[in-house]
């Protein structure tokens, strides 16, 4: 007879690329990864891969850095242009 | 007495006669500062225009607080009406727990579809 009991080879469940790192509104060069170089438009959550929470948490801390001052809008902080690719963009 | 962290950045000649000025009125109102921080003075992202004045560099601090909610709308207004202060804000100490972050868990589209079929 089969013995009930939870699936053994259960893989842990994937975690983001933020999952245990804290946003700051002050780190704009985290903050930069998440923002189009071109246009300076903020990435969907189907482009960055993020869960709820952090694809939340990253929305307002860019909101608040456009507004306090520490990132700019319109485009990408050209210092940070080098920086490795986080989201699965095609350009 | 909850904690904020007040953050506002000015010019830079001055800073220090500005910063003396500022931590003074909040010490009047019957704040405690614990903590004031300096985040360098940079050249901000986009020109920003104040007080009859086009600035291009600034330099940033954050000072951190502890009082009453009433500050807020006195400082608001104080910081306001000086010059040398561009812009100014009030924040909620960010409390920090992020070790309980479980990871994605799959959605089973399944479910919802089936049960909207009624």
């Amino acid at each position: 007879q089969p013995i009930q009991m939870e699936n053994p080879y259960k893989e842990p469940p994937k975690k983001c690329v933020l999952c245990g790192i804290n946003v700051d509104y002050k780190n704009v060069q985290l903050l930069s990864q998440f923002v189009s170089p071109h246009t300076g438009c903020i990435y969907g959550r189907h482009i960055t891969g993020l869960c709820n929470k952090k694809q939340k948490e990253v929305t307002k801390a860019i909101k608040r850095a456009h507004v306090l001052g520490f990132m700019p809008v319109m485009f990408k902080n050209p210092s940070f242009l080098t920086d490795p690719k986080i989201c699965n963009v095609k350009y | 007495f909850p904690t904020f962290s007040f953050f506002f950045f000015l010019l830079k000649p001055e800073t220090a006669a500005v910063l003396k000025r500022t931590v003074e009125a909040l010490m009047e109102r019957g704040a405690v500062v614990r903590n004031l921080e300096n985040l360098g003075e940079r050249s901000l992202p986009y020109k920003i225009s104040k007080h009859k004045e086009r600035h291009r560099r600034g330099g940033y601090f954050l000072i951190d607080l502890e009082g009453p909610p009433s500050i807020v709308s006195t400082m608001m207004d104080h910081l306001g009406r000086d010059i040398d202060v561009i812009r100014r804000t009030f924040i909620k100490h960010p409390v920090s727990k992020t070790e309980e972050c479980s990871g994605i868990i799959p959605v089973n589209y399944e479910d919802t579809l089936i049960a909207k079929k009624k």
